[in-house]
């Protein structure tokens, strides 16, 4: 199992609804790409948090590729992420100052997974298979189009080779070819490293490339009480 | 990786940060200027006598006493009789007696009346002797030999004829007409009261107050009669004398034996401690000046802290973003704080460099106005532990905006 939540309540402290996740038992296994829909505000990016750690469940526990997060000191739980865990969100996936190169390489600096093979090679390779122009590695990102900003938030999530890559909504800023063309790219990656894909959208649209389809208010109880 | 990332945040905000830069640039030029000056005013004015180990006056107060030998302002209260000068200086544990009678003046610039030796055995600063921008020490009786200040802001140059006038003011009543003075020699610059001083000989000065119109006559119509030849012209009394010792450890017995003499009320005072009693007068000068200093630091770092936390607030999606890949909130934390040192040390170079160019532009002006001569090299010690702690200072008036960040990176959610 990559994912596992048992009994998981939470709230936020300045929140005045009781509950704004309650999942009594929801796993995903090793290299399923998963899809789950709903509508925006329903918590799941709540979900998303609790699942890399982020914030920490009132009641339950969270177990990631057999790692209880409950038990990790934030040290501990920083350093996991960095080495387990990639994401890509809707925007902004990227320090808009830097390059292509330098995003991604500074993803890897904090991770423990490049510290020997030749992490140039890897970013060339991976940029290359995402079909990002090859002058426009080194020119800082936010000169860059959506579309272009978002392959390399995939390269950036790919370079630590994560066992688990979030996505949270990540075409919804992107026109329709430029969607396609980056969910074939995402999940032809991920199913050549193994990655096990939790994506998150309120587009059924997506449905299609995924071979897991869950929809949210199933997985989570307390939505849709308040 | 840290240092490359602050480096591209900064180039990234050049903007606001080149203003940043500016405003800290400023305050460390103001906070080194203002405390060079300081430290250079202290020193000029310690150094405006080294060398000699006693000064004997009359009976009188020594801060009094220094300010009229030493400095040249103030009035003696009396004068001491020329038999009190022979008696002492002829003690075994004097090496030299120089003896100085003030009184004249000359257009507001003091005239001191005193010997040759004056120019050999007065020191100052380091133990540096007098040196002659040009001419030399008088030999004739109305020779004069003027400061350097005086010999500038008057225009006087060698050959010149001078008439001193009685009294000190700027614009006497009483001027010493008939008798002439003529300029042969002009002092280098030393950033003291010796600058503002026109010397000659205590004969001179005896002569120029002669009120006999014969005994005029005789002098000035043979003008070219050396010191050694007019004997009838010894002063009765001097106001001064200037003691230096063959050794040391005599000072205290002899500064106590004088100002306990029986034949006339004398005082004697050691010139080092009446300075350092003389700028401990001066304490509330000093501590504005550091006051200044330190409000200026302050006000600059509180403006970094709040360029910074502006920042931070723009910033949060980039901490998020950090965040996500890995960095700690402790890495996040000392992104900010490497980024305020980083602003600081460009700060501090420009600020070095600006100095560098500004203090020799500035120190002709300063010593011609002030008379005070200033080093033009601002690397010193105090200087770099001055930086030091504004280093320091940065680092620990930037936490609140760190942490700031800190938090923002502790409860960034996606």
């Amino acid at each position: 199992m990559t994912i596992q939540l048992k009994n998981i309540e939470f709230s936020y402290s300045n929140s005045l609804q009781k509950n704004v996740l309650s999942v009594d038992d929801w796993s995903v296994a090793s290299g399923k790409k998963l899809f789950i829909y709903g509508p925006s505000g329903c918590g799941k990016s709540t979900l998303l948090n609790l699942v890399c750690g982020i914030i920490r469940p009132s009641l339950g526990s969270v177990t990631i590729l057999g790692e209880a997060l409950n038990k990790m000191s934030s040290r501990e739980l920083d350093r996991f992420r960095s080495n387990n865990i990639g994401y890509i969100f809707q925007q902004f996936n990227l320090i808009n100052y830097l390059s292509a190169i330098e995003n991604i390489t500074l993803a890897s600096q904090f991770s423990l997974a490049n510290k020997t093979i030749n992490i140039d090679h890897k970013i060339t390779s991976l940029l290359e298979t995402l079909k990002v122009n090859s002058e426009d590695w080194s020119r800082p990102v936010n000169t860059l189009s959506i579309g272009q900003q978002q392959r390399i938030a995939i390269a950036r999530a790919f370079i630590n080779n994560p066992k688990l890559l979030i996505a949270d909504e990540p075409t919804s800023s992107l026109d329709e070819p430029s969607r396609d063309n980056f969910m074939s790219l995402l999940t032809t990656l991920c199913e050549a490293n193994k990655t096990t894909l939790l994506f998150v959208s309120h587009d059924t649209r997506l449905k299609h490339h995924f071979n897991l389809v869950q929809k949210f208010t199933d997985i989570n109880n307390a939505a849709g009480k308040h | 990786m840290l240092i490359n990332l602050a480096y591209k945040s900064l180039l990234h905000r050049k903007g606001s940060i080149i203003l940043t830069i500016i405003t800290i640039s400023v305050s460390i030029i103001v906070m080194l200027g203002v405390d060079h000056i300081r430290q250079q005013a202290k020193l000029s004015f310690s150094s405006s006598v080294s060398g000699v180990d006693l000064i004997v006056g009359t009976r009188t107060g020594s801060l009094n006493l220094l300010l009229y030998s030493v400095f040249r302002t103030g009035t003696p209260t009396n004068n001491i009789s020329w038999t009190s000068y022979e008696r002492i200086s002829q003690k075994p544990t004097i090496h030299h007696a120089i003896p100085i009678s003030l009184g004249d003046s000359h257009q507001g610039y003091r005239v001191m009346g005193t010997t040759a030796n004056y120019f050999e055995y007065f020191t100052y600063s380091n133990k540096q002797q007098l040196a002659f921008a040009q001419g030399h020490k008088f030999e004739h009786i109305f020779d004069l030999v003027l400061g350097a200040k005086v010999a500038k802001t008057l225009g006087y140059q060698l050959g010149d004829s001078i008439i001193l006038s009685h009294g000190i003011g700027r614009t006497s009543f009483k001027n010493h007409d008939s008798i002439p003075f003529n300029v042969v020699g002009i002092l280098a610059a030393t950033g003291t009261p010796v600058d503002q001083t026109l010397h000659t000989s205590l004969q001179g000065l005896e002569a120029a107050h002669l009120t006999k119109p014969a005994d005029i006559k005789r002098l000035t119509q043979t003008a070219e009669l050396t010191l050694s030849q007019v004997d009838d012209l010894t002063p009765k009394s001097i106001t001064a004398i200037m003691l230096m010792l063959k050794s040391k450890m005599a000072v205290f017995t002899l500064q106590r034996e004088i100002n306990t003499d029986k034949q006339e009320p004398l005082s004697a005072i050691l010139p080092g401690v009446a300075l350092s009693e003389l700028w401990q007068t001066m304490a509330v000068f000093d501590n504005t000046l550091h006051l200044i200093t330190i409000l200026v630091i302050i006000s600059s770092l509180i403006g970094l802290n709040a360029m910074l936390l502006a920042s931070i607030r723009e910033r949060m999606h980039e901490i998020k973003l950090l965040r996500m890949v890995g960095a700690s909130a402790s890495f996040v934390f000392l992104l900010i704080e490497l980024e305020a040192i980083i602003i600081v040390l460009l700060s501090a170079t420009i600020a070095f460099v600006a100095l560098s160019f500004l203090l020799p532009i500035s120190q002709t002006y300063v010593l011609n106005q002030y008379g005070i001569l200033i080093d033009s090299n601002i690397i010193s010690k105090t200087n770099s532990k001055l930086m030091f702690y504004f280093f320091i200072f940065t680092a620990i008036a930037v936490i609140p905006s760190a942490l700031f960040a800190y938090k923002g990176a502790r409860n960034s959610h996606v």
